[in-house]
């Protein structure tokens, strides 16, 4: 038989297995390593006590060309964090190596992102971080400042992620990247609908909004991780957040914070087939004790169940047989809908606005 | 020569924009020669860990590393084009007659083109699939690049003699007859309780466990 592991030997491999860390950012995306290395950056720069201004760093994905026009503005070593790096606008690539600042007149606030759109590169993904108070806040135009509506905030410093804080994420995550098909176009995701307007969904949802949220998360929690669970066959998707921390001995730890059980609710299957009217809350449960499951097993925290709602009514009562369970063991329920076009949404939009008028006349 | 003889492979030159493209993302450009060869055996040989096709599924063992003909013809008929552009030439080192190219990528000619290739659902794949590579081949230490190939499970076989063909897709199938695939989802043996590798993992720890031999 031939040798199955070529020139390398099993011992080798579980050498190269024990003495590298684990591989915590494989699998991130250009833009979201883009945002951790500037997340890195601005950590290095608070600790040399940089404060005050603007600096917009613009991710390029061919450097070389974009910055010809700028070869006399090179920073080779910007992201080892000695440069200041406000009053500035950087054009750099996804890992910062090496930046031009770009000819921009950071001091009129006003002028920056039309200086940076008259550079040609409006479309380049863009954080922008505002450090005129003490603390950096950043936020990401994923989609270049061209797009103001594809934008999220990013947070520099480590805190542990909150309810509500986690909720504004993903609301933000439903809005810009999932709440219409048209959304989910711009958001340059793979598509979450077979035919949306029939209401079936593409194959394995779960999967495809994972990917995408994953994405969302790491970019605005820079100083946590972020990782998949590998596909399991129950339609069910889980993403745990953690931060490595320091225990009050000096150990290094890994703090799970919360766990995320992803679920698609849908009335169809992605081939036209309709489904059961009790499989909805069958799935529902099965979520919840997942989700509990996923916390035990995980050590984490806190656990949610999340469902993206693709079926033809927007029902909200769908968590009514499992609220007072999740209660008890404190998971909490989320649900958004994905309307099948932009009409229907805005019909609903509409609706809203004529029930709050009439609830305030 | 006939202009037979220069016929493109649409193939090929759209992989080799997606391998400049990546290695552009990740900030290993302007590239010596060497170096994207060995890239784009790393590509072909980790394809199946991704479920994308490998450009080639066999190699010339060959001592100065490994070389596709197939790319080499593709990238000068792109640096024609414009697609991909030489920041320097100077003699080889190793071989002082022959010229050491570097290349980067024309952003602007290419953009357009990566655009519609990037569009293909498969191709999508395949984009996501480089980047992966291109970000952990980013770690190893640029003279030490060409030489983490050669350490590849499958070209470092020691069945297999220099000036032979390793053949790790070709007749044989990939998931089974190719070494580094193979080497590759053994990390998942020694991986922590309770972990699933991810492909993404894998990859990453087979090209770090690269870089820790041609590091030395």
């Amino acid at each position: 038989m031939a040798n199955r592991l070529g020139g390398i030997s099993l011992s080798e491999i579980e050498a190269a297995s024990n003495e590298q860390p684990f591989p915590v950012n494989a699998g991130a995306t250009p833009g979201e390593r883009f945002v951790l290395r500037i997340s890195m950056l601005v950590a290095t720069r608070l600790e040399k006590g940089e404060n005050g201004g603007i600096a917009v760093f613009l991710q390029s994905d061919a450097l070389a060309t974009d910055a010809e026009r700028y070869k006399m503005n090179f920073s080779p070593l910007l992201a080892n964090g000695n440069d200041k790096i406000t009053e500035k606008v950087w054009l750099s690539n996804a890992v910062l190596g090496g930046a031009y600042a770009l000819d921009v007149d950071c001091g009129d606030f006003g002028g920056i992102f039309a200086s940076i759109q008259e550079a040609g590169f409006g479309c380049l993904p863009a954080v922008v971080i505002d450090w005129r108070g003490d603390v950096p806040i950043g936020r990401l135009y994923s989609h270049g400042i061209l797009e103001l509506e594809h934008v999220q905030d990013v947070e520099f410093a480590y805190h542990e992620i909150s309810e509500s804080n986690l909720k504004d994420c993903l609301d933000n995550f439903h809005r810009t990247s999932l709440q219409t098909p048209q959304r989910v176009r711009e958001g340059h995701a793979e598509a979450f609908w077979n035919d949306s307007r029939k209401g079936w969904p593409a194959h394995r949802p779960e999967e495809r909004i994972q990917g995408k949220l994953i994405q969302h998360l790491r970019a605005r929690y820079t100083r946590h991780q972020v990782r998949a669970e590998e596909k399991n066959d129950d339609g069910i998707a889980d993403l745990v957040i953690f931060s490595h921390e320091t225990s009050v001995s000096g150990k290094r730890i890994v703090a799970k914070e919360w766990v995320l059980e992803l679920k698609a609710l849908a009335d169809h299957t992605s081939t036209g087939d309709a489904v059961a009217k009790t499989a909805i809350p069958a799935a529902i449960e099965k979520g919840l004790t997942q989700a509990i499951a996923y916390r035990e097993k995980e050590h984490a925290q806190r656990a949610a169940l999340c469902c993206y709602d693709m079926r033809a009514e927007d029902d909200a009562s769908c968590f009514d047989h499992i609220k007072q369970e999740a209660a008890a063991e404190k998971v909490v329920l989320w649900r958004w809908y994905l309307f099948r076009s932009s009409e229907a949404s805005r019909t609903a939009d509409r609706t809203d606005r004529e029930n709050l008028n009439r609830a305030q006349a | 020569m006939t202009a037979t003889a220069y016929k493109a492979d649409l193939r090929v030159r759209s992989r080799l924009i997606q391998l400049m493209a990546a290695l552009e993302v990740a900030g290993v450009t302007p590239i010596p020669n060497r170096d994207l060869h060995a890239f784009a055996y790393l590509a072909n040989v980790l394809s199946p860990l991704w479920e994308v096709e490998a450009l080639e599924g066999s190699v010339l063992k060959d001592r100065n590393g490994p070389r596709s003909s197939a790319l080499e013809h593709e990238l000068d008929l792109s640096i024609g084009q414009g697609l991909i552009k030489i920041d320097s030439l100077r003699p080889d080192p190793e071989n002082p007659a022959r010229l050491d190219a570097t290349y980067y990528l024309n952003g602007t000619a290419a953009r357009p083109v990566l655009d519609e290739i990037n569009s293909l659902p498969d191709e999508a794949s395949v984009a996501s699939f480089l980047n992966e590579l291109a970000f952990a081949f980013a770690e190893i230490l640029p003279g030490k690049r060409d030489d983490a190939a050669q350490q590849d499970a499958a070209w470092s076989n020691p069945s297999i003699a220099s000036g032979r063909i390793i053949d790790f897709g070709e007749f044989v199938e990939q998931t089974r007859g190719n070494p580094t695939y193979n080497v590759a989802q053994e990390f998942q043996r020694f991986a922590p309780d309770g972990v699933r590798l991810n492909r993404a993992e894998k990859l990453l720890m087979y090209v770090r466990l690269l870089k820790r031999r041609a590091h030395g």
